[in-house]
């Protein structure tokens, strides 16, 4: 069985009762959240898409690179590039249960979901924390600035993902989130795999190239 | 894991994610430039695995594969934006050889000007590290 998309839903969607009520439908052929959140990741492409061009710009402008591998442990990051794709993985578990509304099924992965992400940003913190030690502060030369630039956002994103999916696991547990409220799982889970997508062509553009 | 509702299997694509991230920090590590290996086929290689696995993820995972016009829609004007990006900083890259000093290296005390891994190996010492490399 293939998966359908929900269409838009007037028993969740209908405008509120101060809006003038027609009879028929000026908004786009799609749910909104879903119309609203691609735009947003639509900004969000171009956001990155400046950072990643600005370290080009800077990298192709420079007559000697570091070998990423003399200054970042490329190890441990290819084993947290690993969690952030399991996290995806139990995001999509967990979107999954929220089509059939397995309460605990749903709970289950989306605390999974939580516990990865956060590891993810946790060794992020312990590297930064380690280069700071070294000395190997965003001042020190270009290599650093645009490390630091590009990963240090790219962690905020995550940050934030984690936190926004704190929000809807406290609300799906405590009843507030219901069946009817499952394209907020769908959505926070379309946010999460984006920034599952940035980190891969980051790991491959700052700790391979 | 057959993922019913989904339309398709989501641990098998998993499971392909990881064997290509496994496969291209191999990659990454052989085909050092330093090693005498040709920068295209490193930059070339490593392209290949990222856009495989974040096409996987956008199609699979962001379940584009099953979404609408509409949806399309929304995010198909940003490859063009991005390529509007990257070609207004084309001059920026392409006229570097005409500078007085490309823009990574840095002025040491004395007024010379010196480049990343020359200051790595002045720092560290380290043999391993090819000034001139890039």
């Amino acid at each position: 069985m293939n998966y359908v998309a929900p269409a838009y839903d007037p028993a969740i969607d209908a405008p509120a009762p101060h809006h003038p009520v027609y009879d028929y439908d000026s908004g786009p052929p799609v749910h909104r959240g879903k119309f609203a959140i691609w735009l947003f990741l639509a900004t969000e492409v171009m956001f990155f898409t400046g950072l990643i061009g600005t370290y080009i710009v800077i990298r192709m402008g420079t007559r000697s690179w570091p070998n990423p591998e003399d200054r970042l442990a490329v190890g441990i990051t290819a084993v947290n590039t690993f969690f952030l794709i399991c996290s995806s993985f139990t995001m999509v578990k967990a979107v999954e249960a929220s089509m059939r509304w397995s309460k605990q099924a749903l709970l289950g992965w989306l605390g999974l979901t939580v516990v990865i992400g956060s590891i993810f940003v946790g060794i992020q913190a312990y590297e930064y924390v380690e280069l700071i030690k070294h000395g190997s502060l965003p001042n020190v030369d270009l290599f650093w600035s645009t490390f630091y630039a590009m990963t240090g956002f790219h962690g905020l994103h995550v940050s934030a993902g984690v936190l926004w999916l704190i929000v809807v696991w406290l609300g799906v547990a405590f009843g507030i989130l219901r069946r009817e409220h499952r394209m907020r799982i769908e959505l926070a889970g379309l946010y999460w795999h984006f920034v599952d997508l940035v980190w891969v062509l980051l790991f491959t553009i700052v700790y391979l190239m | 894991m057959s993922g019913e509702n989904l339309g398709y299997s989501a641990f098998k694509i998993f499971v392909i994610l990881f064997i290509l991230t496994a496969l291209e920090v191999w990659w990454g590590m052989t085909f050092r430039p330093e090693d005498g290996y040709s920068r295209l086929l490193l930059w070339g290689g490593l392209m290949c695995f990222a856009v495989a696995k974040g096409l996987l993820i956008f199609m699979y995972f962001m379940h584009m594969r099953f979404e609408r016009f509409i949806v399309w829609s929304l995010i198909v004007p940003t490859p063009a934006l991005i390529l509007v990006i990257l070609f207004a900083l084309m001059p920026d890259v392409s006229f570097n050889e005409q500078r007085d000093h490309p823009v990574g290296d840095m002025l040491d005390p004395t007024g010379q000007v010196v480049d990343m891994v020359t200051r790595d190996l002045e720092r560290h010492g380290t043999a391993e590290a090819q000034p001139g490399s890039e």
